[in-house]
């Protein structure tokens, strides 16, 4: 009678086994879906940043026609994001755009007509916005990442990652270089 | 604002109010027609029925009386500010002194409804409001052998039972707020757990209301009308068979333009009124899965309410039939089955809790999110015992029922319940609207109120009394909100107008001559009713300058989405809803394996004695 009550405990076990690895893997394909909409989200921001840089550029032209070689920056910086693959390439190309944006902004100062151009204030507005909404959500996109990361080299979650090759996924992060504040000449 | 139905001064007078609705079955037609209809006949705002209607996936109306579609229809009323409550079977159930009324007695003051001793169940007397609401015909048609088998026994007395239209007839004292009742119950369940239900000659009652001065308004979706003694006030409504929606719509017009709803913009009062809160709402029936109904059902009840009379029925057919466990065995397997289901369940939310990282108000994206902060009001709403501002509550009443041994135990006499009345969640980057209909709600804050401790006005309205007590649940305002739900985009004008309407009824204060087209009894000053009938009116009128401004905005709002099935509101943050549920799933761990084991070895021990 032990010997039965042992062997139905066993496959009792077994059976709770590989409910729970089943359960394990649907928690990591949970993960994983979870980065791929976190990133989906940033996307929709950079996206909408990227369509109103070449607005605001036009806004500028008209009056800084002194800072030609600052708006071609930022366009560039625009292509080159448009251009990146690669999560670290991205990111690294979104702060160019970021530095490049923050510089514009700075050189405004100079040109008071300018500052006071409702078209250009409105877009202003709008880039800034977008621009912390983007931060907020390559927040939230590193820390799925981050929850994904741990996940898959905790036990029991290693067994079941390894079996299947997960591997780990790279954070939204800009390289150092990116990251320095530009530096700003006021003629 | 128009008034529905024939208006009698007499009826003014008294303050009597009868209102019988006959409510249609269901007939389909399309939805931009029903919603332009309701928006005609009702103060509920185009895009606000348009958006409940998607959001609950309805995009043509096919709808039925069921339970479901009454929620719905209650859920948007509430939005639109009417107080509103859907009363169901469960609540039936809890009526205390179930007793069947059989004959209705009428005199020149009142109608008695009887029970078969000749005992008054209910009466209808002067000064007081009473909304019934008549359910359809289709049940009684089904069951007609039925009811001529009880007409032969004699259980129903009304002679004429059988050669009118029978319908069912619900009779509710609902003072304050509109009243929909579900027409889902049966005959006999009517009569047997109501107490306050009767089958009774349709055309005897009318009639009797009618003499009484009741101002009758009917909704005769059956052709009864040429039948009837009294003024049907929707021909064209009956000649297109309109659905149950609308004449709920209409039901919510007639009470508010008569002052009987809630919606009395409470923010512009010193003191808020605190009426009777609305019943508890039994939650929404959604298609399930076997497995997700055994999971949540697992849940719900607590793994302890459902061992317990399990043990209990083991024991005692243990002691029945000696130390044979043939019951036992299976009884044990299941236990721990349902304890294991229940682990999973919760093991489940915990992960989904876990790995789904905190978004900011301000850059929540659509779908699933998870956002802390504080909760917030968009309308004004206060505990009814304790007092406490807050955006939820939910309050217990409990008597104290003697044991046998000297010792006492509490036992649930009513359960009241703030409704599904959306709020905010305020975090340091902005606020968003949270819809709680459909939220598992997890709430820690808990106030026990005796009679003798709290004077408050909501204990006598609640019918109170000194061996009662009250545990209440609220969510205050301020206080920390943890949800997980879904963002959607939502189109309404909810709240965005509230500073100007305020604006505008302070200014509307002071006009004494723009206040005087208000006083509809010319008695020279402004009583509640008459105040309420103001608020509407510029509530209509501030919509329509919106509507022109085209300032109504796009917004978004968390609530239950449609594939998600992660609904949780809470005010104690992740860390505690995560520590909880880490308990459940370790009990139901225990419990479920313990229990199978138990069930193995008394299988084991069975297999052996056979």
């Amino acid at each position: 009678m032990i010997l039965t009550i042992l062997l139905v405990i066993l496959v009792l076990a077994v059976l709770g086994g590989i409910l729970y690895a089943v359960g394990i893997y649907n928690g990591l394909v949970t993960l994983q879906e979870n980065i791929s909409q976190a990133w989906s989200n940033i996307d929709v921001l950079l996206k909408q940043r990227h369509d109103e840089i070449p607005k605001l550029v036009k806004v500028c032209e008209g009056y800084m026609k002194h800072e030609r070689q600052t708006l071609q920056e930022v366009i560039a910086a625009r292509q080159g994001a448009l251009k990146a693959k690669g999560m670290g390439a991205m990111a690294s190309a979104e702060a160019v755009i970021q530095r490049a944006l923050g510089g514009l902004f700075a050189l405004v100062e100079n040109y008071p007509e300018l500052k006071a151009n409702q078209n250009f204030l409105g877009l202003q507005r709008r880039v800034t916005a977008i621009e912390e909404q983007i931060a907020d959500r390559r927040e939230f996109y590193n820390a799925s990442v981050n929850n994904y990361n741990i996940r898959i080299r905790q036990i029991p979650d290693i067994f079941v990652a390894r079996f299947l090759n997960y591997e780990e996924r790279e954070l939204f992060k800009a390289a150092e270089a990116d990251r320095k504040d530009v530096d700003i000449e006021f003629k | 604002m128009s008034t529905v139905g024939s208006k009698n001064p007499a009826l003014e007078k008294t303050g009597r109010h009868f209102l019988v609705l006959l409510v249609s079955p269901d007939y389909g037609t399309d939805l931009d027609r029903h919603i332009e209809k309701i928006v005609s006949i009702t103060d509920l705002q185009h895009w606000d029925v348009r958006q409940k209607f998607l959001r609950h996936g309805i995009t043509s109306l096919m709808i039925s009386d069921t339970e479901d579609d009454l929620q719905r229809i209650s859920h948007a009323l509430k939005t639109a500010g009417y107080q509103s409550t859907v009363l169901d079977e469960g609540i039936i159930k809890q009526q205390p002194l179930p007793r069947r009324a059989v004959a209705v007695e009428s005199s020149d003051s009142s109608i008695a409804f009887l029970d078969r001793n000749g005992q008054m169940i209910l009466g209808l007397g002067k000064n007081s409001r009473y909304i019934i609401v008549v359910g359809d015909l289709a049940h009684e048609s089904i069951s007609l052998a039925k009811l001529q088998q009880r007409a032969k026994a004699g259980v129903l007395a009304d002679g004429e039972l059988l050669t009118e239209p029978v319908l069912r007839i619900f009779v509710e004292r609902e003072e304050t707020g509109v009243l929909i009742v579900g027409n889902r119950f049966n005959y006999g369940s009517m009569g047997s757990k109501a107490g306050i239900s009767v089958g009774v000659n349709f055309r005897h009652m009318v009639t009797t209301l009618q003499k009484l001065g009741a101002d009758v308004v009917l909704e005769d979706g059956f052709g009864f009308a040429d039948q009837l003694p009294i003024t049907v006030t929707s021909a064209e409504w009956v000649g297109q068979r309109l659905a149950a929606f609308e004449v709920h719509a209409r039901v919510a017009k007639v009470l508010w333009s008569r002052g009987l709803a809630l919606a009395r913009a409470p923010a512009v009062q010193e003191h808020p009124v605190q009426g009777p809160p609305p019943i508890e709402q039994a939650p929404l029936q959604e298609p399930l899965s076997l497995y997700k109904r055994s999971t949540d059902f697992a849940q719900q009840i607590g793994p302890l309410k459902l061992v317990l009379p399990l043990i209990a029925t083991a024991l005692l057919f243990t002691a029945l039939l000696g130390a044979v466990p043939i019951l036992q065995a299976p009884l044990a397997m299941n236990i721990g089955v349902l304890g294991l289901l229940w682990a999973h369940t919760n093991w489940r939310r915990k992960r989904a809790i876990e790995d789904f990282p905190t978004s900011k108000v301000r850059s929540l994206a659509m779908g699933k999110v998870e956002v802390i902060g504080r909760a917030a009001q968009m309308l004004e709403l206060r505990a009814p015992f304790s007092q406490v501002d807050c955006v939820w509550y939910r309050a217990e009443l409990q008597r104290k029922m003697p044991m046998q041994d000297g010792s006492h135990r509490w036992r649930r006499v009513r359960t009241i319940h703030s409704g599904d009345l959306p709020f905010y969640l305020e975090d340091d980057t902005g606020r968003i609207l949270v819809d709680p209909v459909h939220a598992n709600i997890n709430i820690n804050t808990r106030q026990i109120i005796h009679p003798a401790v709290a004077s408050a006005d909501g204990l006598l309205a609640a019918g109170m009394s000194s061996d009662m007590r009250c545990v209440e649940s609220y969510i205050a305002v301020g206080s920390t909100l943890y949800v997980m739900g879904t963002a959607m985009p939502m189109r309404s004008t909810e709240g965005q107008d509230r500073e100007e309407l305020l604006k505008r009824l302070r200014r509307l204060k002071q006009d004494k001559a723009a206040l005087a087209e208000f006083d509809a009894d010319g008695n020279g000053r402004i009583d509640e009713d008459e105040w309420a009938m103001a608020v509407a009116a510029t509530r209509q009128d501030l919509l329509k300058d919106s509507l022109l401004r085209k300032q109504v905005r796009d917004r978004t709002v968390i609530g239950k989405g449609g594939k998600e099935s992660l609904f949780i509101i809470a005010d104690h943050d992740e860390r505690h809803l995560l520590w909880s549920l880490t308990l459940r799933v370790w009990l139901g761990i225990i419990l479920g394996f313990s229990s199978i084991l138990v069930g193995v070895f008394l299988t084991l021990y069975l297999v052996r004695l056979a």
